[in-house]
């Protein structure tokens, strides 16, 4: 039995708690009042996590506020007992942290049979769009729910903050009649004239701005941090104060979230006011200037609390006291400044003055008559045209010191200009001077390079003399032989025609007629007649051809035997070789082709490069027969061929050959694979330009190192 | 007699002939010519060494009258055949050469045939 009791007292608990309040009973037409708590459940919903079903059956519901949460739920009814149908309006007042406000998001859901449920939203922070409307208009925090004569309509709604918002500590939920609602609108619509009062904020506004970006431009064009500094207190001081025109023209939607920051705009206003002040009096008093930012700092800090923890009267006086101190700080700091000769900071006191004299006469009255019956509608519009004069005195003070300085500008800029002019200028000479230095610096190193040039063209001829006369030694010797030889012969012969003659004369005398002995003895000697002639010519050519090596070259081309140049080169040369040196022995063969003609060259120069490759190709195979190989015969070929009217030389030797490394380097002038002091290094490079440029022939190397070199000169005819 | 004559200079022969002319027709001396030493190596080979004097141009392309004198001397260490040098220039290397290597004489060009035939007639 005990435990059926406890069963039933938590079943009525149960049911108990999702019961709904009494009703609140309307019983006439015109009504505004608060529900009494008797009339209201509450649930404490924290993290916002319940759905309206969730909320309708839940069990949590308490009699009363608990207080301090973001997000609450409470459900009311609401019984019309009159007999007309009749719409009412709710609204619910908040406290949250130090600010009563009207609730900043509301939600409400009603209805008469508790199943079908309208959902209606508005709130201070709520966007004008999301709002529901009534007689199209959006209210910022009236919902209008209907009822029907003689019935019920249960409401449940749920009033929440942002999460940065100070918790709600108190929620008092109001209904009001359609009539009340009406008079409220008509009285703050009309009778406080907001058409007249937005006319006039549109004028000032725009006075205001125009000014505000004059500074801007202004700024631009000098660059003066002060400019800047204005611009931004008046644009923040326009939005403060025409908060209400500017926020309809610019964030209808959300109008009120914008109004809710113009009290921050004032502490902006402020900061750059003060910020514009120390600046536009250059070098003011360092601790009072100090202590004025300190206290902007704090009064903006006030601000800030205020503005988003919540409103409190007393810190929006304490903020209201911190903007008067500093301001009354900012006409000390000019009037100290003023004392000591600033122009600026009389300026600045002129601009200052009324608005403190007018703030100083309303602090009093605060301070010393409280209860004197203050005219606040005057003494607004006194305030506004304090501000004004601020304004337009700091504006003129800008805008005559933006002129000096604009002129200064334009003055120190053309001073700018004919420095960078003269700097220019002399930049210029310097660069002239430079030029000239440099001139005679190319002109005497130009000397120089043509001395070293000249100089080296005189060694080049000297070396290209050495290079004939070392050749010509080379020469000699083979010429002695060369020409001992012929002369030997011419000596021999004549004797033998002395002695033939001799010989003939006896036979005449013994009057013998052998006379097969006698033709035979006068062919003798008309043969040998042709063997002086002969041997005597040869010498005759090699003294020619020797006096016309060591001659320099006339360059004059003459129609030259290329054949007999080839065959006297060959000889000359191995004579040569011979005589220099006892153990040289190379075997030698000459190859003429009779059908060449006789070519117009210049005999001395192409009788050098014959000499020079045919002493190279005896040089090769001497130096590979010095290596002992057994059954080496040393042999040197001179071929001469006539092909497609082209004259080819070729002077073949199966000596020590040339190695690909040096191969390209062989025709560089001074390059030599010979012991120092044997050869010039020059050999074959004239050869190479007497037959390429001298003859506009080729000059060709096929060489296998140890088989031996071919060079192959071709002359074009 | 057989007498070998080398030298690269053709003429040479001519000049023999015609200054042996008389002992040629009297058979006193057969003149043979070669122009190179392999030529003379080539036709020594056909002759009796005892009977031939061999006269030599030392100055010549490919096989040189002192190599040639060494050939020689490598079959034949001493005369016969007897061989006489010629160089046209009497320097004292190549007549070291030649006499260490076994010549009989040496003579210097231009030759006084009048000695040479003294000599060879000996």
């Amino acid at each position: 039995m005990r435990y059926t009791i406890l069963f039933l007292f938590i079943a009525f608990q149960g049911i108990g708690q999702t019961k709904w309040p009494m009703p609140v009973e309307i019983n006439a037409d015109t009504f505004l009042f608060q529900l009494p708590e008797k009339n209201l459940y509450f649930l404490n919903d924290d993290q916002n996590r319940h759905s309206l079903v969730e909320i309708q059956k839940s069990p949590d519901f308490v009699s009363k506020f608990e207080g301090k949460t973001k997000n609450t739920w409470f459900k009311t009814i609401i019984k019309n007992n009159t007999n007309r149908a009749s719409d009412v309006f709710l609204s619910v007042k908040t406290q949250y942290g130090l600010s009563n406000s009207y609730a900043i998001l509301l939600d409400v859901y009603w209805s008469y049979d508790q199943q079908n449920w309208t959902h209606l939203k508005t709130g201070t922070l709520r966007a004008k769009s999301e709002r529901d409307d009534y007689f199209g208009y959006k209210d910022y925090f009236r919902l209008k729910v209907p009822t029907l004569p003689q019935q019920q309509t249960y409401i449940i709604a749920k009033v929440k903050v942002p999460f940065w918002y100070a918790p709600i500590s108190s929620v008092k939920p109001y209904i009001e009649s359609k009539s009340k609602v009406f008079e409220e609108l008509f009285e703050s619509e009309v009778v406080w004239g907001s058409d007249k009062k937005s006319l006039i904020h549109g004028v000032f506004t725009g006075i205001l701005l125009t000014a505000t970006f004059l500074l801007l431009i202004m700024f631009f064009s000098i660059k003066r941090r002060e400019y800047l500094y204005f611009f931004f207190s008046m644009l923040f001081l326009t939005l403060a104060t025409y908060h209400q025109a500017f926020g309809y023209t610019v964030f209808n939607n959300h109008i009120l979230t914008f109004s809710f920051l113009y009290e921050f705009f004032y502490s902006l206003f402020l900061v750059f006011l003060v910020l514009f002040v120390i600046t536009f009096i250059r070098d003011g008093n360092p601790i009072l200037k100090r202590f004025i930012l300190s206290l902007t700092g704090v009064t903006v800090l006030v601000n800030l609390v205020y503005t988003f923890w919540g409103n409190h009267y007393n810190l929006f006086l304490t903020f209201r006291f911190g903007v008067e101190a500093v301001y009354f700080l900012l006409v000390l700091y000019s009037y100290l400044k003023w004392k000591r000769g600033s122009s600026q900071a009389g300026f600045s006191l002129v601009s200052l003055l009324p608005l403190f004299i007018v703030w100083l006469y309303f602090l009093s009255f605060l301070l010393f008559w409280p209860s004197y019956n203050f005219p606040f509608q005057v003494y607004t519009y006194v305030e506004t045209l304090c501000i004004f004069w601020l304004v337009i005195g700091f504006f003129v003070a800008l805008l005559s010191q933006f002129e000096k300085t604009r002129k200064r500008l334009i003055i120190s800029k053309l001073d700018k200009e004919r420095l960078e002019k003269e700097k220019e200028i002399e930049k210029n000479e310097i660069l002239a001077n430079q030029k000239v230095l440099l001139e005679k610096q190319v002109a005497s190193r130009t000397q120089e390079l043509n001395n070293t040039i000249d100089s080296l063209k005189s060694t080049q001829d000297q070396l290209i003399q050495k290079e004939k006369l070392a050749s010509l030694g080379e020469l000699t010797a083979g010429i002695a032989h060369e020409i001992q030889n012929p002369l030997n012969f011419v000596n021999n012969f004549s004797e033998l025609s002395i002695e033939l003659i001799d010989e003939l004369k006896e036979l005449e005398t013994e009057k013998s007629s052998d006379e097969t002995l006698k033709t035979e003895l006068l062919d003798d000697l008309a043969e040998n007649q042709k063997k002086i002639n002969h041997h005597g010519k040869r010498a005759s050519n090699i003294v020619k051809g020797m006096l016309a090596h060591s001659r320099a070259s006339t360059g004059e081309r003459v129609l030259t035997n290329i054949n007999e140049l080839a065959d006297e080169y060959l000889r000359l040369s191995f004579h040569g070789m011979r005589a220099k040196d006892k153990s040289f022995n190379s075997d030698f063969k000459i190859e003429i082709d009779p059908k060449i003609p006789e070519i117009n060259i210049v005999p001395q120069d192409i009788g050098r490069v014959l000499l020079n490759l045919i002493n190279n190709a005896f040089y090769a195979v001497h130096e590979k027969s010095k290596q002992g190989i057994s059954g080496y015969k040393p042999l040197v070929e001179v071929t001469t061929e006539w092909e497609n009217d082209n004259v080819v030389i070729i002077i073949k030797d199966n000596g020590s050959g040339i190695s690909d490394s040096i191969k390209n380097k062989i025709f560089q002038p001074f390059f030599t694979t010979k012991p120092t002091g044997e050869g010039t290094g020059l050999g074959l490079s004239l050869s190479y330009d007497i037959i390429t440029k001298g003859h506009g022939g080729e000059l060709k190397i096929e060489s296998v190192e140890g088989v031996g070199s071919t060079f192959i000169i071709t002359l074009p005819t | 007699m057989k007498i070998l004559v080398v030298d690269d200079e053709l003429d040479i022969k001519d000049l023999f002939l015609q200054k042996f002319r008389k002992e040629i027709r009297t058979n006193q001396i057969e003149f043979n010519f070669a122009n190179s030493g392999e030529e003379a190596l080539e036709l020594l080979k056909g002759y009796d060494p005892e009977s031939v004097l061999i006269l030599s141009d030392i100055n010549m392309p490919g096989m040189t009258g002192i190599e040639l004198l060494k050939r020689i001397r490598e079959k034949h260490p001493k005369s016969p055949p007897q061989v006489m040098m010629i160089t046209a220039y009497g320097d004292e290397a190549n007549r070291t050469a030649a006499l260490g290597l076994g010549a009989d004489d040496f003579l210097t060009k231009p030759l006084d045939f009048n000695e040479l035939k003294t000599k060879l007639l000996q």
